[in-house]
């Protein structure tokens, strides 16, 4: 479906380093902890973790849309067309937001707002960014819906979104998303609220937006499936740290991660049924005490003494796959169906 | 006594319509079809799979066959004894053999009572036990659903999603019943809590001799959890056939379509089948014909006009298509 060969126009989007802290009366939650991302120009980034790790702070930092307090951008660098986003004036981001760089979020339900019409909704943005008059904005909506596949716009544009169902809902977020053709969209779960039919839509549609307009992706996920059918790329994120990151195949093909490994074993996969799944042992830790070392040593049957006190830094095993492991030499699949089975 | 294989529910041809009403007279003006002749069984000890989109029914039919609410039409036999029927003792002796466990275990469970109060409270209403008997039970229920005894005093805040629903499958089993209905009970978990729950499940299954009706809409966790499967559309089923069989040789459009669209965890496999279009359409004036038809990738002029009833097509399998 993808006919873009990845990494030939580089990045579109750098981050490095990047800390968001927040400060709660609990004590400091370290929610990122020193990431580096990149997205390629025309290639969709797929960011996986379980509740909790961090993956929706990463996005909304991006978009500087961090709640401080008691968020604290506590470090780091998120580079977009050589502008260091987290030093850039409100102005100059809020020309940015939405017009550059647009988002999606998870629940088209609550995302909308209940007393303006979509068509009011989607115009704002175009008026706001693109300095257009009323009915031109009018004329560029109803293209704007017609192309994410709501049937009769001239009429749709009138309707609330209580008129319409979670699908279309969601297709009116990717419709205002888009209206200005941004150069990245950051998707945050954009189906995990749908049904399977529905999901398969908007991911098609979601696919052929990028392909029409060479937009680049950042979809955030813990369905692996989805991972697997849109990204070119995948970053595994766990307790704050990118813990794994190459490119889709490599990635499900090779995973080297004990936590990337644990997660994949621990789905059931249709036609492979088995008595009963692999389970991570152990919890997800609590943010307000992380583990020392490798944040994941408590839950890994790998760890060592070396696990429990030096972090493993992400390294490059090859060519676009990096790993932050010790033992990333020589854990692979194979290692792992012995250990864990 | 053969206590396997035995027919443990039998649902025959329910039906439950909610009215919409008007006016200050409430006038019912139309009825939703939330469930229109629905039948199947489920055998003792085994697992049924109900699967379809939101809005199809499923939540519908369980919420049924446990008498939270009245059918509009039809039957159901559990163990033999007709369920609408039941009064006084009767009717309270068969909520114990039917439990269910609900999809969020954030508003399933009760924030002011303690852990221990929640999954008793089942026990003292049945009046199976007391005092330090009921405290030991609930001990008990809460090691086997792999939680610690200790937690008897503490409250569902306290706890993450994994814990509070295997929380709700201890007051589930506290009154051993036979038949637990699962409505969605990890769609809104972790993967890696996901297998955690779809594990307990299986174990306490085995120990208990647990029956389910497994709510879903994940094809994956459906074929991992089930021994024969259901498809549901519009308050109808479409397909029903054994697990190995619904996914080897699935018949009715709707359910490919179904495996069509559930993304594979393979990059190399990716999803080029059938797209649905559209939505499901409204369930207050259902589509004439088959009511798949304004869906369906391969309809014809019959469709449209005549619809189409259950058939068996090999033993076991049941279809509701005319072009099967």
């Amino acid at each position: 479906m993808k006919n873009y060969t990845p990494d030939n126009r580089g990045p579109i989007l750098e981050i490095k380093d990047l800390k968001v802290y927040f400060d709660t009366d609990e004590g400091l939650i370290k929610a990122v902890d020193g990431i580096d991302l990149k997205i390629m120009k025309g290639t969709t980034l797929g960011l996986v973790g379980e509740s909790g790790c961090g993956k929706s702070i990463t996005c909304l930092s991006i978009l500087r849309l961090i709640p401080s307090p008691p968020g604290i951008i506590a470090g780091g660098e998120i580079i977009y067309k050589g502008r260091n986003l987290l030093k850039l004036s409100e102005r100059d981001m809020e020309d940015i937001r939405g017009n550059e760089i647009s988002m999606i979020f998870q629940e088209p339900m609550t995302s909308l707002n209940p007393v303006f019409t979509i068509g009011d909704q989607i115009k704002e943005a175009i008026i706001l960014h693109q300095k257009k008059g009323y009915s031109e904005a009018q004329g560029l909506t109803v293209q704007i819906l017609d192309k994410v596949g709501i049937p009769s716009p001239e009429i749709r544009i009138k309707n609330y979104p209580h008129q319409m169902s979670g699908g279309m809902k969601q297709r009116i977020m990717i419709a205002m998303a888009i209206s200005c053709t941004p150069e990245i969209l950051i998707a945050d779960e954009p189906t995990t609220a749908l049904d399977v039919t529905i999901q398969a839509q908007i991911l098609d549609l979601i696919q052929s937006l990028q392909d029409e307009l060479g937009m680049s992706i950042l979809i955030v996920t813990h369905n692996l499936g989805v991972v697997a059918n849109i990204a070119t790329h995948v970053a595994i994120m766990y307790a704050s740290k990118i813990v794994e990151y190459g490119s889709v195949e490599e990635i499900f093909e090779n995973p080297k991660h004990p936590y990337t490994l644990g997660l994949f074993t621990s789905i059931p996969i249709i036609g492979e049924k088995k008595e009963n799944l692999y389970v991570i042992p152990g919890n997800v830790p609590n943010p307000l005490a992380f583990p020392n070392g490798c944040k994941f040593w408590p839950r890994c049957l790998f760890a060592t003494e070396i696990c429990k006190v030096h972090e493993p830094p992400i390294e490059e095993i090859k060519e676009d796959h990096k790993v932050a492991c010790h033992f990333k030499l020589w854990i692979n699949k194979y290692v792992w169906k012995e250990k864990a089975v | 006594m053969n206590t396997m294989n035995h027919t443990l529910i039998e649902v025959k041809d329910l039906k439950k319509y909610f009215p919409i009403t008007r006016g200050i007279l409430s006038r019912v003006i139309n009825w939703v079809k939330a469930v229109d002749n629905i039948s199947f069984h489920i055998r003792s000890g085994e697992t049924l799979g109900l699967v379809g989109e939101s809005g199809c029914g499923k939540t519908t039919v369980s919420r049924v066959i446990l008498r939270l609410i009245e059918p509009t039409a039809g039957d159901v036999y559990f163990e033999g004894e007709d369920v609408f029927k039941l009064r006084g003792d009767r009717l309270r002796k068969f909520r114990k053999d039917m439990q269910i466990i609900f999809q969020d275990p954030y508003s399933s469970l009760n924030p002011r009572l303690s852990v221990g109060s929640i999954i008793a409270e089942g026990i003292g209403a049945h009046k199976i036990a007391r005092g330090k008997v009921k405290r030991e039970i609930v001990e008990n229920l809460l090691e086997d659903v792999g939680l610690s005894a200790s937690f008897y005093n503490r409250y569902p805040h306290e706890f993450s999603g994994g814990q509070r629903q295997r929380i709700a499958i201890a007051r589930a089993l506290s009154l051993n019943p036979k038949l637990i209905i699962c409505d969605e009970p990890v769609s809104a978990l972790d993967v890696s809590i996901q297998a955690q729950i779809l594990n307990l499940l299986t174990k306490l299954k085995r120990e208990f001799q647990l029956s389910y009706l497994f709510i879903t809409h994940d094809l994956s966790v459906v074929e991992h959890v089930s021994d024969r499967i259901a498809t549901m559309y519009m308050g109808e089923i479409s397909e029903i056939a054994d697990t190995k069989e619904f996914y080897s040789n699935p018949l009715h459009p709707y359910t490919i379509a179904l495996l069509s669209a559930n993304p594979v965890p393979d990059p190399r496999k990716r999803r080029k089948g059938i797209l649905l279009k559209g939505d499901l359409p409204s369930s207050i004036d259902p589509p004439p014909g088959c009511r798949f038809h304004t869906r369906c990738p391969v309809a014809e002029e019959k469709c449209r006009i005549e619809w189409p009833v259950l058939r068996e097509i090999f033993h076991g399998h049941m279809v509701r298509c005319h072009l099967v």
